[in-house]
């Protein structure tokens, strides 16, 4: 009885949602406690998913206890794993700057991270195509919820923009499933893999065109990124954090699945086209960084750039090359950098009281933690060894040589050229800046806040010296 | 036969031109209408297609409750006069590629249903299979509790979600109702009851037949406006906060039921003697928290000074 009530895989969905509804019982600016609390049972939970998962290669468990396909299955294998320990490992300290961060204001984050939680866990476990959908719907709904924290007008126009993109995404998926279940009177992902062959009716191809579209749409990948720096520049800190280092990479998990899986046999010679899109997302990301006025801005388009290498893997698989545990130590070491970076921006803009990248002028001596957690970020984001984010990007053009794509090789390097470029702009005005003179009093700000940033910052690097337990992880995972 | 086939092409064409109305109109309250129109219309489709379920969720939330929200909207943001005449070219040649590629999908929509493979997997005939040890005799709750529980455990999460984002987002200040208030106390004090009385009654057939929790819900919510539309209801303020423990009770007592079945070898797994006791208990949690959960979609409202935080209000 014991043995069936401790299985972490249930329990990653169902503490976040006991504690974000308890939450919302509390009301506005409450849960705190409860929420950091569940977190750390979450981390733990993910952490004994690994150990469960790691001999066995894959851990399921049948919803209701019915077989597919009249039942859900949840599946958890490396893939999904992987994913689970970035989630509680980026929202853990997170929750902890939050908490900090927003004080007993009169906010909404307690529940709706929590809701927020459970859709992006339960969409990693669930091995069902309607399930997935009502996940991510929980994640869309309480995102929008989250930009609109801190409430000002602008805030409300981005949240509007990012609820229609996301509904529109979510209605593309939820097409695709109704079509798919009329082919094959199933959505069990299991069963379609095995169901779908590479001759696919036009119902199929149909199907597979507004799934991608609507999840591509979500995942924000050049040219739907339109909604993403307004919803995650404009966010307070903590939410532009959890927004860009786990919301769009839930969707991007959902395309990754569905490409392997039931509609492995007929999208492998379309590879290129998100790769292209990938490409143009890279430099169309980059660039705008680059010539972004506030400091939360420029972190959000560099997001828009950083999603681009996550589809640069698609043609590289079934070509031999490690494609999976490439895109994955991408996904993983971008995480951790970009909450450590967005974090460690919003100590920046907290403290010197500008959003403007300008106002950090020789913040370097005054904030030192929180600039060296600013810097670690960038060398992840950037490609600079030892991090987790060169290891990254070094196998990504390995391989791509390998197979002879060079134009991925070439676009990587740019990338990484282009990052260095408003990475440095930002350093060096906070060490050599000008503005000695007008020594601004400094708006206080706590411990707690400066040392999360930094522990997500070097995280990063680390992963780049210790990356052998993640790849042995995702082994035994196709692809 | 042609009767009903005449009735039918009939249907359709309303169908098409009431969505069309609703896009077209350049008056956002005849658009609105038109909307609520088009729910009806379906609800008449849903029902030809043997869907009694889906029409009475079209019918009581895709009609009934949206369309009292929009409404509501509507006066909220209510603007003199405002004409879409203006520049109307310009968004014509704006909308085209949009208009496109929907004609694109459209056609690619219809070729591809009218050549549906047949599926390969038999689910209907799987539900039936089991639904003797479901605990319920309708084969949609037993896919909607039992079998498929987790999803719908996961939809409850949803709709309390929405409130809070609703929260989030701050409520806008109490006005004054659409001009029904001389007609509708007389028909709210009669209706009323019957709408309760509906709602338990949909509760309780959902065992059996079409009904179920999340139609009596809709049901009660929709009483609730109604004596609120009548005046007979004051709006209801955030700090009040019964309405958060009663919408976040019907989800706990679904999760605890669910995780204390993580005992017996799974979530959500009824054992076959109990499943139709626990099945009643889950609906009957959830219709009471599921139709304050909807009607304070409409009925939440702040002060009348616009600032809902924290401060006790003194319109009411």
């Amino acid at each position: 009885m014991i043995e069936h009530l401790s299985t972490p895989l249930v329990w990653l969905i169902l503490l976040p949602l006991v504690w974000a509804t308890l939450a919302f019982c509390l009301g506005p600016g409450r849960g705190a406690l409860l929420g950091l609390s569940g977190l750390g049972l979450q981390l733990l939970c993910a952490i004994l998913l690994a150990v469960e998962v790691a001999p066995k290669q894959t851990v399921t468990h049948l919803v209701g206890g019915w077989q597919e396909p009249l039942g859900i299955l949840l599946v958890a294998d490396g893939l999904s794993v992987t994913m689970l320990l970035l989630t509680q490992a980026v929202s853990l300290p997170v929750a902890l700057y939050a908490y900090s961060y927003l004080k007993q204001g009169q906010h909404w984050f307690w529940p709706l991270t929590g809701f927020l939680l459970a859709g992006i866990n339960g969409l990693y476990l669930s091995g069902d195509l309607f399930n997935l959908y009502v996940t991510l719907e929980l994640i869309g709904l309480a995102a929008v919820g989250l930009v609109v924290t801190g409430g000002a007008a602008g805030q409300v126009t981005a949240a509007m923009r990012y609820l229609l993109a996301s509904l529109v995404g979510s209605g593309g998926f939820l097409l695709g499933v109704a079509l798919l279940y009329g082919c094959f009177g199933t959505v069990s992902i299991r069963l379609l893999t095995s169901l779908i062959g590479s001759q696919a009716p036009l119902a199929v191809w149909l199907a597979a065109a507004v799934m991608v579209a609507g999840l591509l749409l979500k995942t924000a990948l050049f040219p739907f990124h339109f909604w993403l720096p307004p919803a995650h520049g404009g966010a307070p800190a903590p939410i532009s954090a959890l927004l860009s280092a786990l919301v769009v990479k839930a969707s991007f998990y959902v395309l990754l699945r569905l490409w392997l899986g039931p509609f492995a046999g007929f999208v492998s010679p379309l590879a290129w086209l998100p790769a292209l899109l990938g490409s143009l997302a890279i430099l169309w990301g980059g660039c705008q960084a680059i010539r972004a006025e506030r400091l939360k801005m420029m972190v959000a388009y560099s997001t828009v750039a950083q999603l681009g290498y996550l589809v640069l893997i698609f043609p590289l698989f079934g070509t031999g090359s490690h494609a999976m545990q490439i895109g994955l130590l991408q996904a993983t070491a971008h995480g951790l950098a970009k909450a450590g970076m967005f974090l460690a921006a919003g100590t920046l803009v907290k403290a010197s009281g500008s959003e403007l990248i300008d106002g950090i002028a020789t913040m370097a001596g005054r904030l030192p933690v929180t600039l060296f957690a600013f810097g670690l970020s960038g060398v992840s984001l950037m490609g600079l060894p030892p991090s987790g984010g060169f290891l990254a990007k070094y196998m990504l053009i390995d391989a791509a040589l390998a197979v002879g794509h060079i134009w991925i090789a070439v676009i990587v390097v740019t990338g990484g050229l282009l990052a260095s470029i408003y990475v440095f702009r930002v350093l060096r005005l906070a060490f050599l800046g000008p503005g000695d003179e007008r020594q601004v009093a400094l708006q206080p700000v706590s411990a707690v806040m400066e040392w999360t940033a930094f522990m997500l910052a070097v995280s990063a690097i680390v992963l780049g010296l210790a990356a052998m337990p993640l790849f042995r992880l995702l082994e035994g995972v196709a692809g | 036969m042609t009767t009903a086939l005449a009735f039918e092409a009939l249907l359709a064409l309303l169908l098409l031109w009431s969505a069309w109305q609703t896009l077209a109109t350049p008056q956002m309250d005849r658009a609105v209408i038109m909307f609520i129109v088009f729910g009806l219309l379906l609800t008449l489709v849903w029902s030809r297609l043997q869907a009694p379920d889906i029409a009475l969720a079209e019918a009581a939330l895709g009609a009934g409750l949206t369309g009292t929200l929009l409404l509501d909207a509507l006066t909220a943001f209510r603007q003199p006069n405002r004409s879409a005449k203006h520049g109307r070219v310009l968004a014509a040649f704006r909308r085209f590629p949009a208009l496109l590629a929907l004609l694109l999908l459209a056609a690619a929509l219809l070729t591809s249903l009218t050549r549906l493979p047949l599926p390969a997997v038999d689910l209907p005939a799987a539900v039936a299979g089991q639904l003797g040890s479901s605990g319920v005799s309708h084969p949609v709750t037993a896919v909607l509790l039992n079998f498929r529980g987790y999803d719908t455990l996961l939809e409850v999460a949803v709709l309390l979600l929405a409130l809070t984002g609703i929260l989030a987002v701050g409520l806008p200040a109490e006005r004054p109702l659409l001009s029904l208030n001389q007609l509708v106390p007389t028909l709210a004090r009669s209706a009323v009851p019957l709408m309760v009385l509906a709602a338990f009654y949909l509760l309780w057939a959902g065992a059996h037949r079409p009904g179920g929790a999340f139609q009596a819900a809709a049901v009660l919510a929709a009483a609730a406006v109604l004596l609120n539309l009548s005046q007979l209801q004051s709006r209801w303020l955030p700090t009040q906060h019964w309405i958060r423990l009663v919408v976040g009770a019907g989800l706990l007592l679904f999760v605890g039921i669910a995780a204390a079945l993580l005992a017996g070898g799974g979530l959500l797994r009824f054992p076959p003697g109990q499943a139709g006791l626990l099945i009643l208990l889950i609906e009957s949690g959830l219709t009471v928290s599921l139709a304050v959960n909807l009607a304070a979609f409409y009925l939440l409202r702040t002060s009348s000074s616009g600032q809902w935080a924290g401060q006790e209000d003194s319109h009411e």
